[in-house]
């Protein structure tokens, strides 16, 4: 160790960029082997199911060490409901959206173990693969086809140079290759319609840029619909956009799901999002899962201290106090976590137990689950 | 004294006001001919009129493109305004040359929406805090780095942050250093443009106590800039609503939102989603975009997203008026009532 933890010697960098290349090496030759289906195929847990994270490592290996951005998350996305994924910036949230799509950025980026297991059906043929193990060769057969994605920032990820309509035939061309010129521009008329876009033939020829900042997400949604996906990843679709909009927005995404009949993964730091949209809430912090249950369990029975805080320290316009609760601290560092709560320098229940090994999962209710040594195995009414 | 020379009085001002903005105007230009005439103009602030007492807190409200940081700016001045006057401390500084607002701009400083790009990156954070100090000769220069100190305390800055770069913080510590930084000059008025939206919520509820407790501690005025609803009711004693850059609303924070006169406002209170899966709200979805500001509709300029529009919205502009105590708004439909 350097004499200022805060700066690494030369020699330091050199052995942990030597360390990462050999893990990296591995990683990078295993995402790229080709491989038969069956090496990948997996069952479901629980049949009633669309989407099974278990164990999830994502690790980045930059030159200050390994970032264990999520570091063993697991939950479950049931059929036909809305998942909501909470936490503050550089919680993991949108890691663990990124390796569902397997779309981290290497050789850096990697996942580095645990399972994801995704129900997809095409023809009417049920299969389970296991999204972490498929070999990146394959993995059009679920990217953008069987799970879709909405981005956060409308703005940049249509591209400029291309047409609504050439962008969103594409789609269609991709994975549907025999589909015509006609019929893709008919698909992609009625995925247009279908989001509320008033004037679909003229947003058809229309550029990005000639579009407002809610019409743009629209049209990302309508991308997202148009292969009639089983699950939606909306990696905070309404950040970037206005109040008025954004009730716009949620409205049309509630609607959407009732009529394609998937399972949404939502994405967010806002909490009034998720009571809204959520049927299932799970709670991030540095890189774990603290706290997951149904809507109602996280926001009216909170039980670890950070859920709690969180949502205290949200001025709402119902409240009339003169202070906000505030947790102290800022997140810690991602590099170098204590093996501790990491909870602990901000929580404010803090108890003997903390200092010790990290607290595991307690089962509240059925749905509910914990990570806080507050509640031990069986001793639910402490809080 | 050179400073009675820049006095430039009004005759009918509030003594009580700090702030006051009549008729503001603030116009871009998007194109010229040749010769350099301006052929179309953008209006970014369009009329806007209100007074501040000191020791209040003003919150500004609207949707991006409505002007609300434009505001915060003329009122500075770092925008000349296009016509209109603003009156600080009962002088009127409209026509002040960039000479004489330096004095003035030791009582007015700003702290701004995103504290990654607004602290030089090559000093340290002493030298960010020290130099507005010795600029302005607060203190003498013998005195200057225990005045930093204090300053940094009082933020919730710890001291061996001194020597440090603002590259080695986080987004909560550098809005801490911005505070610092516009509190170091002891100002008497603090445009916030959106200080606390780039930051995460539980750093907000951080950002947003320090501020409170800067205000009763130095009886500062805030003109708080921000599209969070929920932030500005828990700030400010006053709020203002705007759309396409004229204030369509204005009034005491409990007036406003006990009793929302405008249909924008209305609309934009239930836009809010509340973290409460139980409330089920009665929902004002307002069709459509806001629309370009370059080009804005006819009459009143909601009319085309508004769901009580009625013929007169579209051909007269409505005039802004007081509906009692000061809660003042512009819409055709209070005009009947």
């Amino acid at each position: 160790m350097a004499k200022n933890k805060n700066y690494l010697s030369g020699r330091e960098v050199r052995a942990i960029a030597k360390e990462n290349a050999k893990v990296m090496k591995r990683l990078e030759a295993e995402k790229y082997r080709k491989c038969e289906e069956s090496e990948y195929l997996t069952q479901m847990k629980d049949p009633e199911n669309i989407l099974e994270i278990d164990e999830l490592h994502t690790y980045f290996f930059t030159e200050q060490g390994v970032v264990k951005a999520v570091n063993g998350v697991s939950f479950n996305i049931p059929k036909n409901s809305t998942v909501g994924v909470v936490g503050e910036s550089g919680c993991g949230k949108s890691v663990t959206s990124m390796s569902v799509m397997r779309l981290l950025q290497g050789p850096t980026g990697q996942i580095y173990s645990g399972e994801i297991r995704f129900n997809a059906k095409k023809n009417g043929e049920e299969k389970v693969f296991d999204i972490a193990k498929m070999p990146m060769g394959d993995i059009h057969k679920i990217r953008g086809d069987q799970i879709a994605m909405i981005f956060q920032e409308p703005m940049t990820s249509l591209n400029p140079v291309f047409t609504i309509g050439q962008q969103l035939d594409e789609v269609t061309f991709i994975h549907n290759p025999e589909a015509t010129k006609e019929q893709a521009k008919e698909k992609s008329i009625e995925m247009l319609n279908l989001v509320g876009i008033a004037m679909p033939e003229r947003v058809y020829n229309a550029f990005p840029h000639e579009l407002s900042g809610g019409m743009r997400q629209r049209v990302m949604i309508s991308m997202a619909l148009a292969s009639s996906p089983r699950l939606i990843i909306a990696d905070e679709p309404t950040t970037a956009l206005d109040v008025t909009i954004q009730a716009q927005i949620l409205d049309l995404l509630r609607d959407l799901k009732t009529k394609i009949d998937g399972s949404i993964m939502l994405i967010t730091h806002d909490l009034g999002v998720i009571a809204e949209m959520a049927d299932y809430v799970v709670v991030m912090y540095a890189g774990k899962v603290i706290e997951q249950g149904t809507v109602q369990e996280i926001f009216h029975d909170p039980r670890h201290p950070y859920t709690i805080g969180l949502q205290k320290s949200k001025p709402t316009l119902n409240s009339d106090s003169d202070t906000l609760f505030n947790i102290p601290g800022n997140v810690p560092n991602p590099v170098n976590m204590p093996n501790y709560c990491y909870f602990k320098e901000r929580c404010s229940r803090c108890i003997e137990k903390c200092s010790g090994d990290y607290p595991c999962m307690v089962q509240v209710s059925p749905t509910h689950f914990v990570a806080c040594h507050l509640y031990g195995e069986g001793d639910t009414n402490n809080g | 004294m050179a400073d009675e020379k820049i006095v430039n009085t009004v005759e009918d001002y509030d003594p009580e006001a700090i702030l006051e903005v009549r008729n503001l105007r603030k116009c871009f230009p998007i194109k010229k001919t040749f010769t350099g005439k301006v052929t179309q103009e953008l209006v970014a602030v369009d009329d806007v009129s209100f007074k501040l007492k000191a020791g209040e807190t003003l919150g500004i409200v609207g949707e991006s493109g409505c002007g609300k940081t434009t505001l915060g700016r003329a009122i500075l001045k770092l925008h000349q305004p296009t016509s209109g006057r603003i009156i600080f401390e009962g002088k009127d500084i409209t026509d002040y040359k960039s000479a004489e607002m330096r004095e003035i701009r030791k009582k007015m400083q700003i702290i701004f929406q995103d504290p990654y790009s607004s602290l030089p990156p090559r000093s340290t954070v002493g030298g960010i805090l020290s130099e507005p100090v010795s600029v302005h000769h607060i203190v003498p220069k013998s005195e200057e780095k225990a005045y930093v100190l204090d300053l940094m305390a009082k933020c919730g800055l710890r001291d061996y942050y001194y020597e440090r770069y603002p590259h080695e913080f986080s987004g909560g510590q550098r809005q801490r250093i911005c505070i610092a930084r516009a509190l170091s000059v002891n100002p008497k008025l603090v445009i916030c443009d959106e200080p606390v939206s780039a930051l995460d919520v539980s750093i907000q509820a951080q950002i947003i106590n320090l501020l409170k407790q800067l205000q009763e501690d130095m009886n500062l005025t805030y003109v708080f800039i921000s599209h969070d609803l929920s932030v500005v009711k828990f700030i400010s004693d006053k709020i203002g609503v705007m759309y396409l850059g004229s204030m369509v609303e204005f009034g005491t924070k409990e007036e406003i939102f006990a009793n929302p006169l405008h249909p924008y406002t209305q609309a934009l209170f239930s836009a809010i989603p509340q973290p409460d899966p139980d409330v089920k709200m009665n929902r004002i979805i307002l069709k459509g975009d806001i629309p370009s500001p370059a080009n804005p509709p006819k009459g009143c300029r909601f009319h085309t997203r508004c769901p009580h529009a009625t013929d007169i919205c579209k051909e007269k502009t409505p005039e802004y008026k007081d509906y009692g105590d000061g809660h003042c708004a512009a819409c055709h439909l209070l005009e009947n009532k």
